[in-house]
């Protein structure tokens, strides 16, 4: 009797034990997953001139790339309405949302849009076929753009921590701490997001 | 303090019941709180893929889209985490290793969902919620395991992905501590919550343990309270579950055997009774739900024991059939019952063999049993005589009669009496029944033992008259032969020789004995038949006893010896046969004089003994010995002399004294002393002079004097049909008290009474102004004797009637004597046209009215004008019209208005019966009633008809 419970407990030990390296091991691989960045284009260094949006001239302006049926840009945009929050309106914002060829509008404005329209001093925009992210160097969804009101860019990244996640992030930080008038601990950040281009 | 004792036993250590309880309750909410989170983890699983689809269905690359890695996670990775904990809580509910397992899957749901939520501040409050539910447990050390998962989840990702925990790259080594730090601020309060809850289970434990404990004490002393065994089986296996301790009282054996011994009832069970026992409770156990049997099992010594197993039968659905019952002991019903039995069949036995025949019936007469003589005696077979009643076999005697007799029975005092019975053919035979009442089990039975006296009855006749013939063959030749012996004796047929005047004397002495003899034998037979006659009169005990004394006084002067009476102050009269009474006396004061010596003195004293007389004869003689004193009244008993020698006397003399005291009511006993002498006596019950009549009569009253019972009877009778109501006095004393009390009428009169002669009486009844004129009829025996007594002198009689009483000659000489009103007798006027009725009427009244007749209204009419009447008795039909026009005169007619009675032939109708005072049917009326209507019509006085009212 004694034999059967070791037994017993070896097994069930056994089964434990392997039932939880399955667990970390695909959480790992979450993890990885999440962790994992979106390609960056190379941001141009200063405000695009052919760009179709007004570039800052008083204060500094954000450009986010979004495509707009990804998940986690939906976390971008939450964190952008915290960086708005945090700006106090000393920020102007526009999120372009790319309408791939062959799309209608219909098909740009989803919850994002939305979103993005409830957020004050944002100004959601359809960009065809992502021209205008391209002129930024925006090729994952999330990637943001801090210009100051000279132009210049001072950051470049996404605003997430990770896929899809919300909460403190280094590029929001870096964001905030600029319009405030802080020095920004970071002018780039990963960019966690969908591809916007196929 | 109280708080502290109160909780004090809820901290020791649980041992026991407590410790079993608690370890229940603890599972169960174990496998409850498993079986919940598999429930949960299912649901988790469930609710994190629709999260995946609903906040991350697809991924996109430009407008290409494909399924979400997150939803590929909430399926695969939230069916790795759930499904294993399921598994367990199927496989082992209520494990450690379940519940722990269940809490890091928990845990680990909570950062899964954290993460397919893009990490929602909202979600993180699955982490405490889930922590929440899991301290349902109250097990701490489960919250402990959900912990560390949490805070190996922050500090492992912290490590390498603090971006994903704190929102920066940078490492923080105990920056993990905050995060889980509001995890172990609710542990804390978590943890605490669940030792109060496992004390609570603790207090509940130990009260249920107590509670329990409690019952079950309760429960065993009813059990063992109740007398017989316990037991709880199941069947058809009959094991046994339970057996309360009774079992080793009554068969000796330890409950625990019952149930530890598979066959322990089979195998104990008596050989005899195990067939039918196990054959008797298979067909219950197919049929019945409760059921009774009784069968011997064998107990420790070996010994049979009668036992009653009743139990009921529970079947359930699923699990076995179960028995549960009783077993008493009825061991000693059992030996009551054989007991019984025995006692019926030695009853039966008796019956059956008893010399006399048997008969049990009911009190309405219904045979119910006979024995075989009873049967063989009547010719019937026993079944015949089943449909029989009593009062088929015994028909002499009315059947109210019988009822009436058995009905007056008491329990314990059987009856006998003579009868006959009668056979089937019709023959009877004289029987003595002995009857007597049974009682068994609130029936009421009749138990008569008859015996056919016909034997019996020959054998008295054949004695009878060989007494008879005894009696004339001896008292003949003895008589003879004393007369010859006395004549001889006496000289008178010559003078006998000196030497022959001896033997002469000696045969004449003997022959008187043997006469003696022979009387004496006679009477004791005669008394013993019952044929001895009686003649109960009232004897003034005083006057007889001097006539006693001196009847008896030569006898005692011969012996030698005083004879002296003492009557001190008691006049008492007791009913009894004087001349066996006198027997009585002479036998005792014989006695007495026998064994007196000479020159002492026999004394009879009368005395009172409350409502007894006592009648004593003492002597001085040497007394009555020891040995003697029990055979003293036994026939052919006599006591010996000092010298050894026998006194005269036939031996039978107290032997008859007592059965002629007995007879008469009385008891007879003696007293004695050696060398004091005796004394005998009887005591017979006083006769009281009964209290004249009070009732009130309008009739007038004669006193009868006259001691003989049967004579004053037919007088009083008689006196009572001429109109009269009497007393009787049965002495001369009785009168003088009569007529001290009472004024009467009249007086009849016997010469002859027990203390002195009626004419005594007469005397003083003449001499007393109050008297002087009283009316008396001398009524005698012997009229001729006594006339000498009664002429010459002026007694003013009414007449002399000599017995048996003549009756019209007693009724002239009280229609002479006695007028039945004050100077004066009732005058009937009878308005009828049928001169038999006339005459007949005219019979029937004499004794107590004239009767004056009229055949015609007018003649009636006339009548009443003329004379006075005390009442009219008309015939409707008359043939000058209806004797009703007749009342309309009578207060016309009458000075005072008297009585109508109608004494028709003719139905009279109500309104004529109102008219009149009375109305009779001459068809429908007896002489009797009609005597008694008139009677009560003129000693009433009651008013006349409505008809004569003005």
């Amino acid at each position: 009797m004694l034999r059967s419970k070791i037994g017993r407990m070896l097994l069930l030990g056994g089964l434990g034990a392997f039932w939880l390296s399955g667990i970390l091991w695909g959480m790992r691989e979450q993890m990885i997953w999440g962790r994992e960045a979106g390609a960056v284009g190379k941001p141009a260094r200063s405000w695009p001139g052919g760009s179709l949006l007004t570039p800052p001239s008083t204060a500094p302006v954000l450009v986010l790339a979004a495509h707009p049926r990804c998940p986690c840009t939906r976390a971008s945009l939450e964190e952008l309405a915290m960086i708005q929050t945090a700006a106090r309106g000393r920020l102007r914002c526009y999120v372009l949302f790319t309408r791939p060829e062959g799309c209608s509008d219909a098909w740009v404005r989803t919850s994002s849009w939305d979103l993005a329209l409830a957020v004050p001093g944002v100004q959601p925009l359809i960009d065809p076929e992502g021209r205008e992210a391209q002129r930024f160097g925006a090729r994952t969804s999330g990637h943001a753009f801090l210009f100051a009101p000279d132009g210049s860019l001072v950051f470049s990244g996404g605003i997430t921590r990770a896929r899809g996640e919300t909460g403190a992030n280094p590029g929001a930080s870096c964001i905030v701490d600029f319009v405030n008038g802080k020095a920004a601990a970071a002018s780039k950040a990963a960019v966690f997001g969908c591809p916007l281009f196929d | 303090m109280m708080s502290s004792l109160k909780t004090a036993r809820f901290r020791a250590p649980l041992e026991g019941r407590a410790l079993e309880l608690f370890e229940i309750h603890r599972t169960d909410i174990y496998k409850r709180m498993d079986r919940l989170f598999a429930v949960l983890l299912l649901v988790q699983w469930i609710a994190g893929v629709g999260v995946a689809l609903w906040i991350s269905p697809l991924t996109w690359i430009g407008q290409t889209s494909r399924i979400h890695p997150h939803v590929w996670t909430a399926v695969s990775l939230g069916a790795l985490i759930t499904f294993f904990p399921v598994a367990l809580c199927a496989a082992w509910s209520g494990a450690a290793f379940t519940r722990h397992t269940i809490a890091v899957a928990q845990m680990l749901w909570s950062a899964l969902l954290i993460h397919l939520t893009g990490g929602r501040i909202e979600t993180h409050f699955h982490v405490f919620g889930s922590l929440a539910f899991l301290a349902f447990y109250r097990d701490w050390r489960v919250l402990l395991t959900a912990t560390i998962v949490v805070a190996s989840d922050h500090i492992v990702r912290g490590y390498y992905w603090p971006l994903s925990v704190y929102g920066v790259d940078v490492r923080s080594d105990w920056r993990w501590v905050e995060h889980a730090g509001w995890v172990v601020f609710e542990d804390a309060i978590l943890i605490r919550s669940c030792r109060q809850g496992v004390k609570e289970m603790r207090e509940i434990a130990v009260r249920q343990a107590e509670t329990e404990s409690s019952a079950e004490k309760k429960h065993e002393v009813l059990v063992n309270s109740i007398d017989g065994i316990v037991w709880e089986a199941t069947a058809p296996d009959l094991r046994y579950r339970f057996v309360s301790a009774q079992a080793a009282r009554i068969l000796g054996y330890p409950a625990d055997r019952w149930i530890l011994e598979p066959d322990f009832w089979k195998e104990h069970l008596v050989a005899e009774d195990r067939d039918r026992v196990l054959r008797e409770l298979g067909a219950h156990l197919q049929r019945d739900e409760v059921y009774e049997m009784e069968y011997r099992l064998r107990d420790a010594q070996g010994r049979p024991v009668w036992v009653r197993d009743a139990a009921s039968v529970h079947r359930t659905p699923t699990g076995p059939t179960i028995l549960r019952g009783v077993l008493t002991d009825i061991s000693e019903r059992k030996r009551q019952e054989e007991q019984s039995r025995r006692s019926e069949n030695r009853f039966r036995t008796v019956v059956e063999q008893a010399a006399d025949a048997i008969f049990v019936h009911d009190l309405d007469g219904r045979l119910l049993d006979a024995n075989e003589l009873a049967c063989s005696a009547l010719g019937y077979t026993r079944e015949e005589l089943l449909t029989k009643s009593l009062f088929d076999v015994e028909r002499s005697v009315p059947r109210e009669h019988l009822l009436k007799a058995w009905r007056t029975l008491v329990p314990g005092k059987p009856v006998t009496a003579e009868g006959n019975a009668t056979r089937k053919d019709g023959s009877t035979f004289p029987v003595e029944v002995r009857v007597g009442l049974l009682e068994s089990e609130g029936d009421v039975r009749v138990m008569a033992l008859v015996r056919d006296i016909s034997e019996r009855r020959r054998l008295d006749r054949m004695k009878n008259e060989f007494i008879s013939t005894v009696s004339h063959e001896l008292r003949t030749p003895l008589t003879s032969i004393r007369g010859a012996l006395g004549l001889v004796s006496s000289g008178v047929i010559g003078a006998l020789p000196e030497k022959a005047k001896p033997m002469v004397d000696i045969a004449a002495k003997n022959c008187e004995r043997l006469v003696n003899l022979v009387s004496d034998i006679l009477d004791i037979e005669k008394i013993a038949s019952g044929q001895m006659v009686f003649k109960i009169r009232p004897l003034i005990l005083e006057h007889f006893l001097r006539q006693g004394v001196e009847a008896n006084r030569g006898f005692a002067e011969a012996a030698g010896v005083a004879l002296k009476l003492e009557t001190g102050d008691v006049d008492a009269t007791v009913m009894a046969d004087g001349d066996r009474l006198l027997q009585v006396l002479t036998n005792l004061v014989s006695n007495a004089c026998k064994y007196s010596p000479r020159g002492e003195t026999v004394t009879v004293r009368l005395s009172r003994r409350g409502q007894r007389i006592r009648v004593t004869v003492q002597d001085r003689g040497p007394g009555i010995s020891d040995e003697f004193r029990s055979r003293i009244f036994q026939k052919f008993a006599q006591a010996d002399t000092s010298d050894g020698s026998q006194r005269k006397g036939t031996g039978l003399g107290l032997s008859i004294t007592r059965a002629l005291i007995e007879r008469m009511g009385g008891t007879i006993d003696f007293e004695s002393a050696i060398g004091s002498g005796s004394s005998f006596f009887f005591e017979l019950p006083e006769e009281k002079t009964p209290e004249p009549s009070s009732a009130p009569s309008s009739r007038p009253r004669l006193l009868v004097c006259e001691d003989e019972p049967d004579v004053a009877e037919v007088l009083r009778r008689m006196l009572d049909r001429e109109g009269f109501d009497s007393d009787l006095a049965r002495s001369l004393r009785e009168a003088r008290e009569y007529l001290v009390r009472t004024p009467y009428a009249g007086l009849t009169l016997d010469l002859a009474l027990p203390d002195g002669s009626g004419i005594t009486l007469l005397r003083e009844l003449r001499q007393n102004p109050a008297t002087a004129k009283l009316p008396v009829i001398i009524i005698s025996a012997n009229l001729d004797q006594n006339r000498p007594a009664l002429t010459g002198h002026a007694f003013g009689l009414v007449d002399w009637l000599e017995k048996p009483i003549p009756e019209d000659q007693l009724r002239n000489a009280l229609r002479r004597s006695c007028p039945t009103t004050a100077g004066k007798r009732p005058r009937v006027l009878q308005v009828e046209d049928d001169p038999d009725i006339c005459r007949v009427v005219a019979e029937l009244l004499y004794g107590i009215a004239d009767v004056v007749q009229a055949d015609r209204i007018l003649t009636a009419w006339e009548k009443l004008k003329q004379e006075d009447f005390d009442l009219l008795i008309v015939d409707i039909g008359l043939p000058d019209g209806s004797g009703l026009e007749l009342l309309p005169a009578l207060k016309r007619s009458t000075r005072t208005p008297i009585p109508a009675l109608v004494f028709s032939a003719h139905e009279i109708s109500p309104r004529t019966k109102n008219l009149v005072n009375s109305a009779l049917l001459k068809s429908k009326t007896s002489n009797d009633d009609f005597v008694e209507r008139v009677r009560q019509l003129l000693g009433r006085g009651v008013a006349p008809p409505a008809a004569t009212k003005t």
